[in-house]
């Protein structure tokens, strides 16, 4: 079959997509009834299309839920609604931005408004395996118990990828400190992701977290679940 | 009341992100290959979505949006994972030599791995549009390429997955006379 125009191919797949304007459309289809190569071309096409829609058709993302969310959805009541919205004032009142902090805007420490909120609740996030990151880590959880300790501040160490390294004995230099930190505060968790510490397993790599770091699920699943319940994320 | 329906549009947002899920994952399947790296991107995607939903200034973007997370987050697994290859040097040519006639698996699983073996942006491009429904011009806004790109990759990713659909077709009828000589 002699091959076609360039023009006419990408009119065609215009077509297909259904990106053509009517004009061109219904100049295309008095097209599609005279020339049977067209036609062949444009159901070639079609087909091509339907194939890779096809082959993903029945494919769905494992039922891991957004924790916290379709429950909040189904049993929210307007009590909840005014209470938010209380808060929402009072936070606004008092001048709090209400973004989550990042390293980046708190060069000197961290600042949390706690003057008319509930007890701050902050999520600590590590990713990399970098010993500055790490060491950065525990400065930065150190600093928000001793600022925020009497505030009643819930501060979370989160896990996955390279930052495993933080937390396993294998790896980890910071053993002593995760330790001191969990036995001294009730208000601190060191959590490892149980699905990074399972491919680590199935690589053959010692997988053993420190004593007191909870590793029983994943560290997207719980950052989600965090984030919707409206902690402060922190990216360390 | 102003802020009640503010607070309530945020809630009905994060319905919608979560809702999201599935249709994701299709594309970051499509994209990866891989049943977990897909899951893990699209919980990523997720994530930062939930994250910054205060961002985004107009709702009926949210989809896009969350397809550019998505591809963000592909393009740094890409950079963690294959730092030294260039992906979009990777062959499209395909070996497999499919018989006519084959089951539907077959064919859903050449298929795939033939969208495997394009080139980085064409994949993300022909799987946004045939996959995930956008149109030109959003994949353009997702990709952040222009359209005449988006439409190039379209042409040149449709042509090697044709090569591979062609390997599929029942065999063309034969003329009488053709055999006869065989014989």
């Amino acid at each position: 079959m002699k091959k076609m125009d360039f023009r006419t191919e990408r009119i065609l797949h215009a077509y297909v997509d259904n990106e053509l304007e009517p004009q061109a459309k219904s100049h295309l289809l008095i097209q599609l009834e005279n020339d049977e190569r067209i036609r062949a071309r444009a159901c070639e096409l079609q087909r091509t299309k339907e194939w890779i829609k096809f082959s993903f058709e029945g494919e769905a993302a494992q039922t891991r839920s957004l924790p916290g969310i379709q429950w909040r959805l189904r049993h929210t009541s307007p009590f909840y609604i005014a209470a938010s919205l209380v808060i929402v004032l009072i936070a606004f009142g008092a001048g709090w931005s209400g973004h989550s902090l990042t390293e980046n805007v708190t060069p000197q420490g961290l600042v949390l408004d706690t003057a008319n909120t509930a007890a701050p609740h902050v999520i600590l996030h590590i990713s990399d395996s970098d010993e500055t990151r790490f060491n950065k880590v525990l400065e930065r959880t150190d600093q928000l118990l001793r600022q925020y300790g009497s505030n009643g501040v819930q501060v979370e160490v989160v896990a996955n990828a390279g930052g495993l390294d933080f937390m396993r004995t294998a790896s980890s230099k910071h053993i002593d400190s995760i330790r001191r930190m969990i036995a001294e505060h009730d208000n601190v968790r060191f959590i490892a992701c149980s699905r990074g510490l399972s491919k680590l397993r199935k690589l053959g790599l010692n997988a053993t977290v420190i004593d007191g770091v909870d590793a029983h699920e994943p560290a997207a699943d719980h950052l989600i679940e965090r984030l919707t319940e409206g902690w402060t994320y922190i990216r360390i | 009341m102003e802020i009640i329906d503010r607070l309530l549009d945020a809630r009905c947002l994060r319905r919608k992100i979560a809702g999201n899920r599935d249709r994701l994952y299709k594309v970051a399947l499509a994209w990866s290959g891989e049943p977990t790296v897909a899951d893990d991107l699209v919980q990523e995607t997720l994530m930062i979505a939930l994250q910054r939903v205060q961002q985004l200034r107009e709702q009926e973007r949210l989809n896009a949006w969350m397809y550019t997370i998505l591809s963000n987050c592909w393009k740094q697994y890409l950079r963690r994972m294959r730092p030294t290859v260039n992906i979009d040097d990777v062959d499209i040519s395909c070996d497999d030599d499919a018989e006519a006639g084959s089951s539907k698996q077959e064919i859903v699983d050449h298929v795939r791995r033939a969208i495997l073996r394009l080139p980085t942006g064409q994949r993300q491009t022909i799987t946004l549009i045939d996959i995930a429904g956008f149109s030109y011009s959003e994949v353009a806004d997702i990709l952040d390429i222009p359209i005449g790109t988006v439409m190039s990759r379209l042409y040149t990713s449709r042509q090697s997955l044709q090569k591979v659909l062609s390997n599929f077709r029942a065999p063309q009828t034969v003329s009488t006379g053709y055999l006869r000589s065989v014989k």
